[in-house]
């Protein structure tokens, strides 16, 4: 069988796909055959854990894993009030200890690593004083102690790269793209400069099981558990702040929301979705809203934010849905979808739970109640996790 | 914004366009010439980096439209929004 060229998978705590030219155009330009493939910075976690998700077997792959600590908590530092510091830097602990977390439990791969300076970006960091050093000092020791991956110092690539305006706070505000096209490039360059002295692994076939282990294990441990309640006066402005920042999991991105539009009319239900695992509380964490049109559950909003994506929290929230348009005798679910940049993780999983994938920028998936949840399941990482999440689910008397 | 400041203000948008597009430098860019097809949207993240510090100005997310960002023009009008200068 004709060999599949190397490729150099790229993965980080921010916009990953910002990537992926400058590295392309440095690969062409020193003549390497690899081709580059991103993994969408929401799914960091089961990239990691399960590289087949993205790696596909007897194929020689790099990867180049870009780390910023403050993108652990960038949701909180981006809605961050002047009386919260304590709770964001119980965050940021917390979000440390699970990445180094899912760094202690890699089997497979063997990373090229490097950490981004923290406090370079959009938001200050400085209330936090030496917590992002700290927590930089704990990952990349999670990192060494493996003694398989290859750990670059920052200043490495500070020495190598010509000076430049690297750092763009404006991208990483507007975009999460913290550097400037420059900084790309020089990244880009230093990187594939550096190609041949990176860790390459191939994924072979009879590894396949030890990867889903690895993952399987991993959500089993983070012991996740969600409610489901009425949107309540209370809730309405965490919920809008949270869809400001949510640009992955979310059905009408880059739209206006009020309390107006947010809050139920008659006829119609909202509900808030707050999740925690043995990390800690994620708190609000998402949103749902929609009526009933004869057998019809029409979704208005539909939105998770990041930090709970993978944890098959998403699975879960679809299978409930399912249920209550049961409960409702509803046949189908209508969820109105308009594309963003961030949002085709959605659009791709709803479109793979219907028969029939509608096109074009904006559009209405209709999903069968009939089968909804046995398709679900089978899109999970993790049925068994999912259903323990629905098993413990702690929902609000639903009704009609 | 003065007629004098609304050039200057072009001609560092122009001056950034050119330097970090090479492709831009053969045809050139005038005002008013269409950016659509030009700049995607992480190349306009990367300008906002430049735009941002370059006039002391905060760009919000209902900023960045293609409207805003279809022309030098258009671009100089968003900046002399910001800063107050313009109206």
């Amino acid at each position: 069988m004709p060999s599949q060229s190397p490729i150099l998978v790229l993965a980080s705590s921010f916009y990953t796909e910002a990537l992926e030219i400058p590295f392309t155009q440095a690969l062409a330009r020193r003549r390497h055959t690899h081709s580059v493939v991103c993994v969408p910075y929401n799914q960091l976690f089961t990239f990691l854990l399960d590289p087949r998700s993205v790696i596909q077997e007897n194929v020689d792959a790099s990867v180049v894993l870009l780390l910023r600590v403050e993108d652990l908590i960038r949701l909180e530092l981006a809605q961050r009030n002047a009386n919260a510091s304590d709770s964001t830097l119980r965050l940021l602990r917390q979000r440390t200890e699970e990445l180094v977390d899912v760094l202690s439990r890699i089997s497979r791969l063997r990373l090229t690593v490097m950490m981004s300076p923290s406090g370079k970006g959009a938001y200050d960091v400085e209330f936090l004083g030496n917590a992002p050093r700290v927590a930089e000092h704990k990952i990349l020791a999670a990192l060494r102690s493996r003694q398989r991956h290859w750990v670059v110092a920052w200043s490495e690539f500070e020495r190598a790269a010509h000076p430049g305006n690297w750092f763009n706070p404006a991208g990483d505000r507007l975009g999460h793209v913290p550097f400037m096209p420059e900084g790309l490039d020089a990244l880009a360059d230093f990187f594939v400069g550096q190609l041949d002295r990176m860790p390459s692994d191939r994924l072979m076939s009879q590894s396949g099981s030890s990867d889903v282990m690895d993952l399987e294990r991993f959500l089993t441990s983070l012991d996740v558990g969600m409610t489901i309640a009425p949107l309540t006066a209370e809730d309405e402005q965490p919920v809008l702040d949270l869809i400001r920042h949510t640009t992955h999991f979310v059905n009408l991105p880059n739209q206006r929301w009020d309390g107006g539009r947010l809050r139920p009319a008659a006829g119609s239900e909202g509900w808030v979705v707050r999740v925690h695992d043995r990390f800690g509380e994620y708190g609000v964490s998402g949103a749902l809203t929609f009526d009933f049109e004869s057998n019809v559950m029409r979704v208005h909003l539909l939105f998770l934010s990041c930090p709970v994506l993978g944890k098959q929290v998403e699975y879960a929230l679809l299978i409930w849905m399912a249920q209550v348009a049961e409960q409702r005798h509803a046949e189908s679910i209508e969820v109105p979808f308009v594309r963003g940049r961030d949002n085709q993780g959605l659009s791709g999983l709803l479109a793979r739970l219907v028969a029939e994938a509608p096109i074009g920028a904006e559009h209405r998936f209709h999903l069968r109640v009939s089968e909804l949840a046995e398709r679900v399941g089978k899109e999970s990482q993790s049925p068994a996790v999912v259903s323990a999440i629905l098993s413990k689910m702690q929902i609000a008397e639903v009704t009609s | 914004m003065t007629e004098h400041a609304t050039v200057r203000v072009e001609d560092k948008i122009r001056g950034y366009l050119l330097a970090r597009y090479p492709a831009l430098q053969a045809r050139g860019v005038g005002d008013d010439d269409s950016l659509v097809g030009v700049l995607d949207s992480l190349a306009v993240l990367g300008l906002i980096g430049f735009l941002e510090p370059q006039f002391s100005i905060e760009l919000s997310p209902a900023d960045v439209t293609d409207e805003n960002f279809g022309s030098i023009t258009a671009i100089s009008q968003l900046v002399a929004r910001l800063d107050g200068s313009g109206k």
